[in-house]
């Protein structure tokens, strides 16, 4: 591992995405904490709760509608009687302050066990912020955590600084947005910048593909493990022999389900699905070798060219799916020839030979390499910056913070508790470009 | 700069044992030091002792968080180092005069007061490994809990520099010590301890934090559960409470506790797989694999000779021997009294595996009954969670080494394939064609090799791999793996952040 050099100022790096919250010292390679953004939370006060691994998972009390909040990895994901999961996050952009505030501070107090006000902190936010929440953050960090020090920094930018590079595209698939983002010279320019749900479209297939039965398999059920009391192993594609908790089904919510049911459906994603490197081909897809699965209720199948399908919903729509929706997010060629449409001729090949991709959504398997081909069908030289280590690739922006962070010019920028006390929110706008 | 490996000293720091020794040997040793991790403070030490503890309790941040410790913390914040009592000498005091004030400031997985908890390394030191603070020539490898700040790694860096006089240091977090001493870089650590389990899956040497987790059952647990079963054996009962001189409730309970205590560190306690109620031993055949892998070599080796013995013996005595042997009957010398158990131990680590049964179990009148409200998640639960916490496709590297340490498993073997056993619901059927999901678990052991660990079991697993670690880093020239004394007076205790591999 690789310290990136002496911080006098021991500075800490927050990176709130839809999946997950990082937190960890600036320097660092890897942020130190992980945690869900999704947390878990009961409305009536618990009386019957049998399940907490108790260190690692604060339940603090909010005056709100809800009585209990569950955070971190033993938050949302442990199953308890009434618990309803939600995320704070909307389009990448944080919609609800208050339990962001108790994410942050779960990260940075509970698993960090740093105490916030010794530290200045870095924050990150989506290129597309809106003014008002950038200031609350400030206002957050300043006034709830007392920090010494403040800088909120864009993920685009940081990004390519993560990747070494002063101009580069960015292309960032995280869990809910794919975004196309120019980085010129450090700064972001606005007019190239364009985002969709395509992600969300990808998961949503995905899923709609394991649940429907098709001539060779039956629908899958997806209940998760925490719900299953015991498996028998079955035959390929018999039908599966589990016995479910009842004692547990009773008291489980929609919305633990859900949640619960849409990390099956992505880990099966990260286990199988794929995407053609070449463009979709039937004869192509049906030469790649199907692979095997099984599910937590021990039913296991093997998926030949759906499991390619799966990707391709990244690059293309199939026509019948355009007519039904008029508002289908933009695929990845279309959001980066409108990205790079807005640009100047000039910036565009520097761009196209810069792009950056990352966001854990770049994960999935032959993504690179078919963004790839469809770049290069446009452009002469196209090059595209993809670290291999996941953890690079999932925690871009906190890397790039980490590295910003920890360099010694980088000092003068930071907003200080008595720059905050003495202009207000304003400073914010003008220091952070 | 490399040190002489009979000057390196290594100290395992966990939540409530402390253990160290001295000198890297060929065969590398078990620890010469072992002390309880706890602190006594004399209540007339301070004249307003009894308010002053109450006040720094509510001082202690820590305390207030769902990672706090059950075990008792007194500080006061006046008391110095050469205040608190610690290893024999507080077992004399204790032996005196009751009305100590015990602390135990590692209980949290972290360091609760710092006087404290340099008053205990001080004591291991200087007072059980001879060292001289004038004159210390040795580097030191302390093992932590894992996840600790930097401030707080800094500061431990800082106390045995200026304090002790150390001539390098580094810091190791346990878990990964621990899965070296299993000889693997990658696997689930589960560290059974007095009060906590801590769970650590470990991908490719690097603890995978974000899934580390630690749940509330530990050998204590187990010792109540058996303590109470035991209330239900009457010659046990009549022996140790006599009719005619009845105990009161409590003392009863700490009484049957220390027969538990023994029963289990003598190891006449099994662990039945799932499925099995108890063990059935089977006289006939003797299937040597699975005894091998159950880690019963030892009682059946020598219930083998007790049979050979009782061939001499008369008819009579043989049957009677055999009519012990069906009940599985031990007998033990506890204090005067020779107490008979029958096949009721065995079920001490059942609570491990289903912490339901410690519902309601009333212990004396000090310490209520769990509610269900603090109920822990069972060990194979909690450590199915925890790996599936990890990556999808670390998990079948994970599961390849499922290692169960702690000092349970000095005494009670095959806690590690009961444990397997339980956790099949995470595993894909074996003959599935993946190369991502997880279709086995194995099960890792300290290997043989290391002969001075052979009969310890797992439970030196942390002080056997600190001691690896030592070796590799204190023969290193370079000296770039710890903190020697030029680079502390060079850079502080900063440096340790630097100079410490692992705790990047």
């Amino acid at each position: 591992m690789v310290n990136y050099g002496g911080d006098e100022v021991s500075a800490l790096v927050i990176d709130i995405g839809t999946s997950s919250v990082r937190a960890g010292y600036a320097g660092d390679d890897s942020p130190k904490a992980v945690i869900p953004t999704s947390y878990g939370y009961r409305k009536e006060s618990p009386d019957g709760d049998t399940s907490m691994p108790d260190a690692t998972e604060p339940a603090q009390s909010n005056g709100r509608q809800y009585s209990k909040m569950y955070m971190g990895q033993f938050g949302p994901s442990v199953w308890r009687d009434g618990m309803e999961v939600t995320n704070p996050l909307n389009d990448g952009l944080i919609q609800d302050f208050e339990p962001a505030t108790a994410l942050m501070r779960h990260a940075i107090v509970d698993v960090m066990r740093c105490n916030p006000s010794e530290h200045p902190i870095l924050v990150t936010e989506p290129a597309w912020n809106t003014p008002a929440n950038r200031e609350r953050m400030a206002e957050i960090m300043f006034e709830e955590f007392q920090v010494p020090a403040f800088y909120i920094a864009n993920t685009g930018v940081l990004n390519a600084f993560a990747a070494g590079k002063g101009s580069a595209l960015v292309i960032d698939i995280g869990q809910s947005i794919a975004s196309v983002t120019p980085v010129v010279d450090g700064f972001v320019l606005r007019k190239g910048l364009v985002y969709s749900q395509l992600p969300k479209l990808v998961h949503a297939h995905a899923r709609h593909v394991l649940a429907n039965p098709t001539p060779q398999r039956r629908g899958i059920d997806l209940y998760p493990y925490q719900l299953i009391s015991n498996k028998q192993p079955v035959e390929l594609n018999a039908p599966p022999r589990f016995t479910l908790r009842e004692d547990r089904v009773k008291g489980t919510t929609d919305s633990w389900r859900s949640w619960y049911e849409a990390l099956e459906v992505e880990e099966w994603i990260q286990s199988v699905a794929g995407v053609l490197e070449q463009g979709w081909n039937d004869q192509a897809a049906a030469s790649r070798p199907p692979r095997q699965y099984e599910f937590p209720t021990g039913y296991n199948c093997w998926f030949t060219q759906d499991r390619f399908m799966v990707g391709e919903q990244f690059f293309n729509h199939s026509p019948q799916l355009t007519v039904s929706n008029p508002n289908l997010p933009k695929t990845m060629p279309a959001l980066i020839s409108e990205s790079l449409r807005s640009c100047d001729p000039e910036l565009r090949q520097v761009l196209v030979g810069n792009v950056v991709l990352t966001g854990g959504g770049s994960l999935f398997a032959g993504f690179g390499d078919r963004l790839n081909a469809e770049l290069g069908r446009g452009f002469p030289h196209v090059k595209i910056h993809s670290p291999g280590n996941p953890i690079e690739r999932r925690y871009g922006g906190w890397l790039g913070g980490s590295v910003l962070a920890s360099l010694g010019t980088f000092h003068q920028l930071w907003i200080s508790k008595e720059e905050w006390t003495e202009h207000g929110k304003a400073i914010v706008g003008q220091r952070c470009k | 700069m490399a040190f002489r490996d009979s000057t390196v000293i290594i100290i395992e720091t966990g939540r409530t044992v402390v253990r160290a020794g001295l000198g890297l040997h060929d065969l590398l040793k078990t620890p010469t030091v072992e002390v309880s991790a706890r602190v006594g403070l004399r209540k007339n030490a301070f004249a307003n002792g009894a308010d002053a503890n109450k006040s720094s309790k509510a001082e202690d941040p820590l305390a207030s968080t769902s990672r706090a410790s059950s075990l008792p913390q007194n500080g006061h914040r006046n008391a110095a180092v050469k205040d608190y009592l610690v290893g024999s000498h507080l077992d004399e005091a204790l032996a005196a005069d009751p009305e100590i004030a015990i602390s135990w400031p590692f209980a949290d997985g972290d360091v609760r007061d710092w006087v404290q908890a340099e008053a205990i390394w001080k004591h291991v030191l200087f007072t059980q490994l001879q060292r001289r603070r004038v004159q210390n020539e040795s580097p030191v490898l302390l093992a932590v809990s894992p996840g600790l700040s930097r401030e707080t790694h800094e500061r431990i860096c800082q106390i045995f520099f200026e304090r002790f006089n150390v001539a390098g240091f580094s810091i190791l977090e346990l878990p990964v010590g621990q899965i070296y001493a299993a000889n693997s870089l990658s696997g689930v650590v589960v560290d059974i301890g007095h009060e906590k389990t801590d769970i650590t899956p470990i991908y490719e040497g690097f603890m995978v934090r974000s899934a580390r987790s630690s749940t509330s059952i530990g050998t204590r647990d187990c010792v109540n559960y058996l303590a109470h079963l035991l209330r239900a054996n009457q010659s046990v009962m009549s022996a140790i409470s006599p009719p005619d001189a009845p105990l009161d409730a409590d003392a009863v309970h700490s009484t049957l506790c220390e027969i538990v205590d023994q029963v289990w560190k003598e190891g006449h306690v099994k662990v039945p797989s799932d499925g099995e109620t108890a063990v059935t031993e089977d006289d006939g055949v003797t299937d040597i694999a699975a005894v091998m892998v159950a880690g019963k070599e030892r009682a059946l080796i020598e219930s083998g000779m007790k049979k050979r013995a009782t061939a001499k013996a008369s008819a009579a005595e043989q049957q009677r021997a055999r009519e012990i042997e069906a009940l599985d009957l031990i007998t033990i010398q506890f204090k005067s009294l020779s107490l008979t158990l029958g096949k009721e131990r065995h079920r001490f680590c059942e609570p491990l595996f289903d912490p339901t049964l410690l519902r309601g179990i009333t212990l004396n009148v000090a310490t209520t009954p769990k509610s269900a409200a603090e109920m822990s998640l069972s060990l194979q639960d909690a450590v199915g969670h925890s790996v599936s916490q990890t990556d999808v496709d670390q998990r079948q590297y994970i599961w390849g080494g499922l290692f169960v340490t702690g000092d349970i498993t000095r005494y009670v073997k095959g806690i590690g394939v009961a444990l397997q056993s339980r956790v099949a619901p995470f595993i894909v059927t074996p003959d599935l064609q993946t190369d991502v999901q997880a279709r086995v678990v194995k099960v890792l052991n300290v290997p043989e090799y290391f002969p001075e660990y052979r009969d310890t079991g797992n439970g030196f697993a942390g002080f056997l791999g600190a001691s690896i670690v030592a070796k590799i880093t204190f023969n290193d020239s370079g000296g770039k793996n710890f903190v020697s004394k030029a680079d502390y007076t060079g850079k502080g205790p900063r440096s340790v952040i630097e100079m410490a591999p692992a705790l990047l």
